[in-house]
């Protein structure tokens, strides 16, 4: 065995022993550090004739290159090695649950409503929001409901002072909006919010619940209109196969005043216990804008006309869902409403 | 109102069944609740009693009874049942009221083979009956009496025309295309001459007639009349009260019979009533006036409360032989008024309330004296007494084809209008395009074109008409605060939070802990204790949901609620946030209880993407722990509170260890800033230094955080704290605070330049504050 081929041997055998990265750092600077083996070797040269010098410095230059990747893999296996018995440290039950973080809900109220807004703001309407606190002329007056109508019973709403209540509707957020418009300009609008009556609260009262309004005064808007969109609203709660009917009825705001039912979706119009063995559930009142109504709010009842309609949301959720009691909204109990997943 | 087909058919031959006419109505009319027989009961019929024989051992009778020709017998319980009577029958097989089966069965020694019946027993309400026992029949009846059907009508409040009998013939008469028929009233006068005078001396009386009837005899009304009072819902009581009923129903106009010798002089005067006048109406209750109740009265007093009301003392009894008759038309709001007031709703008000056909008084009065005089065996004397003072001229309303098709979105032709208007009864000519439409009394609710519009409408079928959208073009959008609501509320969401609704309404008292200053709108009426003031807070209706689940033992609970704060200023739109039990959903792995830090760094996200700046200082709010909680603050304006609930509070809910938040959005809103313009990406690489530093225990880490921005060190780009330590080898009254001072040149920087610029920061933060740096 030459000089070479024992260097290298040893340095073998000595880089069996390392376990660490420090034995392996003094290791390499033992060979191949300033003072090392190879530099050694390197200096030799220079007493050897000229003619050795150039097998001798490829004989050195070898055992460095050799040193060099032996320990480099060396230490590649002795680095995989470790990150083999760490991982198998780390090792988890994948079977346990990961970390809980389910998302909270949008009430199902208010994902009803926003269901209607981008319908409507689809159809080209804009979302009109007004005072819950309202005077009695824009919450009556101004709706064709003069001081003396039943309407008005004291009893019947929450009056704050003799000329202040909370709204029974959102139908002054209309007016509102029309004498913005200053008589003028078309008008198509929804009108979603809180309104309050004194009732008792039952199982299908609550003196607070949710209201959707619609109004659109234009030129030429006719009942046709009304029955276009109406039917878009059911269909796109209900269900597309769903169909209305329009019943006449009275309201004094509005003139023609209509009840609009809505295809039973739960039987789909055959006649069940939901719809009272009928087929058509009714879920809003309509008609055209009172001619009263227009020109208090500074439109010309000769030049414009215009619909109007409302719906309850709590009636379109109980309906959707369900829902057998209109506290369960006003409840907030958790397991309910996280059952309306969107 | 309840429709008696039977009646109906006295002005209309109809061709249509009960149910046709009722699905008409509802389509085009009114909304029909339902069409029922008027016995809920099957094989009934008539039958003479022959004879009765006790039965040994029972309290029943045996009877004998002919029935359609043959005798059967029937075991009876009732008392009063005797033979001569005329009686229902319900024969072997009728089904009764409840799916009660009639067979023949042996009742101990005698087969009875059918029953006799009380009305009660065949589906009439004990409100309409006045007698004990079986059912014993006055007079000849009809065998067909037996089988009318009833029309229930819900009715709206403008079709005051559809509360009689006749009005509702004309609108079937519409729908099913037959004309009406009046029959004429056969009323002979007598000898007598009707010696009443009226005076009219308020302007809320319009009309006034009267009538005297002599000799007749009270007592119980025929079947016929009966049964059409019971079928409308209306229990008969002798043979004078129930024809003014009967008139009612059937032509809608009220009428009231007066005890003629009771009355103190012959000049009715109808006038206001005076100032603390009283009253004992019909119903014994003394009653105190108002000067707008009307009052109808002999030489001084009153004798009837006008259109709601007759007097006790003055009302017709068993011993009646002389009857005045009144038939008035009285002002719709004042009879409402009154009628409210005292809480006083009959018949009789409703329609006067609704407004009556002008041109059927005297008709009704006529009527109505013809069949007591029939009914009684007495005599009408000649000469109506009359007053009026009002006579509401004739209306005619114009509208034009345009309008009409315009309105309904058709293009009907002219003659599609006439035939409905013809179908209507309602006379019209025609100018041009327009139709000048006469309106009849009876039709008092048609005003304006656009009532004639709908008449049109719903007779045409609104399932007819066209479906499709308005051709109005507009621009459809939510306004900027809709778009930022709903990307706060879906943030939160995402982080766990569930929306609530609570009520508005609350009490003032649960408001105080969370508010500076109270400013509650109170409700006049309010229903309840718990419902009295519109919430100044959202903090209260949050908590309360925290103690609905607590009391369920859901007791990690995280909601918010955006809803309004109202007070006498204004209504402001409001983010209230609750956070109760452990920070993440428990699973095997361990979760920590909610903090703080945890609930503000919710908020401080929110108002990141709210962009409004804002600054915590401590917070004094009472219903806050004294040392977790914070005012957030603009400038020096408090826009909203974060803190952990004071347990003394907390204890009134059941709950322990609740963080809340509260923003006023509407004020935050105000001071809202523009996102920064866009700045290229540093391309030098930052370089971060740590600083130590011992300060006071007090010291608030803003003091700190506002002293590094002073300073105004060049190129310092982001302060974060990175340790808060308090304990050894510090003193108690000491803690440290680790600052992380990001430095971010142009070029990059040499250590000589940080090492600059840090100590020319510790050197201010020293100056100006009282802290020693760490090494």
């Amino acid at each position: 065995m030459n000089e070479f081929e024992a260097i290298k041997k040893s340095f073998t055998d000595a880089l069996k022993k390392c376990q660490t990265d420090a034995e392996i750092a003094d290791l390499k600077a033992e060979y191949l550090g300033k003072t090392g083996h190879i530099t050694t070797l390197m200096q030799q040269m220079k007493d050897l004739p000229a003619e050795e010098k150039p097998k001798h410095g490829a004989n050195v230059n070898a055992v460095k290159v050799y040193i060099e990747q032996t320990l480099n893999t060396y230490k590649e296996d002795l680095y995989q090695k470790r990150l083999q018995e760490k991982m198998a440290a780390e090792k988890l039950d994948v079977t346990l649950p990961g970390t809980q973080s389910s998302p909270g809900i949008r009430h199902i109220l208010h994902q009803i409503v926003e269901e209607i807004e981008d319908l409507f703001v689809g159809l080209g309407y804009q979302i009109k929001e007004g005072p819950e606190v309202e005077s009695d002329e824009l919450n009556f007056e101004k709706l064709n409901l003069p001081a003396d109508h039943p309407a008005r019973d004291m009893q019947d709403s929450f009056y704050i002072d003799e000329h202040t209540l909370l709204r029974t509707h959102t139908s002054p957020v209309q007016v509102r909006t029309m004498l913005e418009m200053g008589g003028e300009k078309p008008v198509k609008i929804i009108c979603p919010g809180k309104v309050y009556r004194r009732d008792d609260d039952d199982a299908t009262h609550s003196h607070q619940f949710m209201q959707i309004e619609g109004l659109v005064v234009d030129e030429k808007t006719s009942m046709a209109d009304l029955k276009g969109t109406l039917l878009k609203m059911a269909q796109a709660m209900f269900g597309k196969d769903r169909t209305i009917r329009l019943r006449p009825s009275f309201f004094p705001f509005t003139e023609p005043s209509v009840e609009v039912d809505v295809s039973c979706h739960q039987c789909q119009g055959k006649g069940c216990s939901l719809c009272k063995h009928t087929g058509y559930i009714e879920i809003l009142g309509a008609g055209m804008v009172h001619p009263n109504v227009l020109k208090m709010s500074g439109y010309d009842p000769e030049k414009y006309q215009g619909f109007a309609f409302g719906i309850g949301v709590e009636r379109i959720a109980m309906l959707r869902h369900g829902i057998e009691d209109i506290r369960h909204f006003y409840t907030n109990d958790q397991r309910f409403l996280s059952q309306f997943k969107r | 109102m309840k429709l008696s087909y039977q009646w109906l058919n006295e002005y209309l031959d109809c061709d249509a069944t009960p149910q046709e006419i009722g699905a008409l109505l509802t389509k085009h009319a009114q909304e029909v609740e339902g069409v029922r027989s008027l016995f809920d009961a099957s094989m009934i019929t008539f039958g003479d009693v022959l004879k009765t024989e006790p039965i040994e051992g029972s309290k029943n009778k045996k009877c004998e009874v002919l029935v359609g020709g043959s005798k059967r017998t029937i075991v009876c319980g009732a008392s009063n049942v005797a033979p001569g009577q005329k009686v229902i029958v319900a024969l072997p097989g009728a089904v009764l009221p409840g799916g009660k089966k009639i067979e023949v069965a042996q009742l101990g020694p005698v087969t009875s083979e059918g029953m006799i019946c009380s009305l009660s027993e065949i589906g009439i309400s004990p409100k309409f009956i006045q007698e004990e026992g079986i059912h014993v029949v006055q007079g000849d009846a009809d065998e067909a009496l037996l089988n009318d059907t009833v029309i229930e009508l819900d009715l709206t409040p403008n079709r005051m025309d559809l509360l009689s009998v006749l009005g509702c013939a004309y609108e079937v008469g519409a729908l099913i295309h037959k004309k009406v028929k009046i029959p004429t009233v056969n009323l002979t006068e007598s000898k007598t001459q009707n010696p009443y005078t009226i005076k009219i001396e308020t302007a809320d009386c319009h009309r006034y007639y009267g009538r005297l009837i002599e000799n007749i005899t009270i007592q119980e009304s025929p079947e016929w009349l009966k049964l059409r009072l019971m079928a409308a819902g209306i229990r008969p009581i002798n043979n004078v009260v129930d024809v003014t009923n009967y008139v009612m129903i059937d032509l809608g106009q009220p009428l009231h019979a007066f005890d003629d010798e009771t009355l103190t002089s012959k000049t009715i005067r109808v006038r206001n009533a005076l100032p603390k006048e009283t009253f004992t109406t019909l119903d014994g209750q003394k009653r105190t006036l108002q000067s707008h109740d009307i009052v109808i009265t002999d030489d001084h007093h009153p004798i009837a409360l006008g259109g709601v009301m007759g007097g006790l003392e003055t009302e017709v009894t068993a011993k009646t032989t002389r009857v005045f008759l009144e038939s008035a038309v009285f002002e719709p709001k004042t009879i409402s008024k009154t009628s409210r007031r005292l809480d006083l709703r009959s018949e009789s008000s409703m329609r006067f309330e609704r407004g009556v056909a002008t041109d059927r008084t005297l008709h009704a009065l006529d009527k109505a004296a013809a069949l007591i005089a029939s009914l009684g065996g007495g005599q009408v004397a000649a000469h109506v007494a009359a007053a009026e003072q009002k006579n509401a001229s004739p209306k005619t309303i114009s509208l034009s084809l345009s309008k009409i098709n315009q309105t309904l979105g058709l293009a009907l032709p002219e003659t599609a209008i006439e035939s409905i208007f013809n179908r209507l009864d309602l006379p019209f000519e025609k100018t041009n395009e327009t139709f000048n439409v006469h309106i009849p009394p009876r039709r008092i609710d048609l005003e304006i074109p656009a009532d004639l519009i709908e008449e049109i409408g719903r007779l045409y079928g609104y399932d007819e008409l066209p479906a499709h959208l308005p051709s109005t073009v507009s621009e459809g959008s939510l306004t900027p605060f809709q778009i930022k609501r709903r990307q706060l509320k879906t943030h939160l969401e995402s982080l766990g939070f569930h929306e609530v609704i609570t009520y508005s309404l609350t009490q003032e008292k649960k408001d105080l802990p969370f508010i500076k200053k109270s400013d509650p709108i109170t409700i006049l009426r309010p229903i309840n204790e718990e419902n009295q003031t519109l919430k100044q807070s959202t903090i209260p209706g949050l908590l309360d949901v925290l103690s609905y689940h607590q009391a369920r033992q859901l007791d990690d609970v995280k909601i918010y609620e955006w809803t309004k704060s109202y007070t006498h200023e204004n209504e402001e739109e409001y983010l209230g946030i609750a956070w109760v039990g452990r920070a993440n959903e428990p699973t095997w792995m361990k979760s920590q209880g909610v903090d703080f830090y945890q609930l503000k760094g919710v908020v401080e996200q929110l108002l990141k993407l709210l962009q409004v700046p804002v600054t915590y200082q401590p917070s004094t709010q009472a219903g806050f722990h004294p040392h977790q909680a914070a005012d957030i603050m603009i400038n020096t304006q408090v826009i909203g509170q974060i803190g952990q609930v004071h347990p003394l509070v907390l204890r009134d809910y059941d709950l322990e260890a609740v963080f809340v938040a509260e923003i006023n959005i509407t004020q935050a809103l105000k001071h809202r800033y523009e996102n920064s313009p866009y700045t290229p990406v540093s391309k030098v690489p930052f370089v971060t230094r740590d600083v130590a530093f011992t300060v006071p225990k007090e010291m608030a880490y803003d003091q700190l955080l506002n002293a590094v921005k002073d300073a105004s060190i060049d190129a310092l780009t982001k302060v974060e704290i990175i340790d808060v330590y308090e304990g050894k080898p510090l003193k108690d009254s000491e803690k440290s605070m680790t600052l992380r001072i990001y430095l971010t040149g142009e070029q990059t920087f040499k250590s000589e330049e940080i090492d600059e610029r840090m100590k020319t920061l510790t050197d201010y933060l020293k100056s100006v504050l009282h802290l020693t740096q760490r090494i």
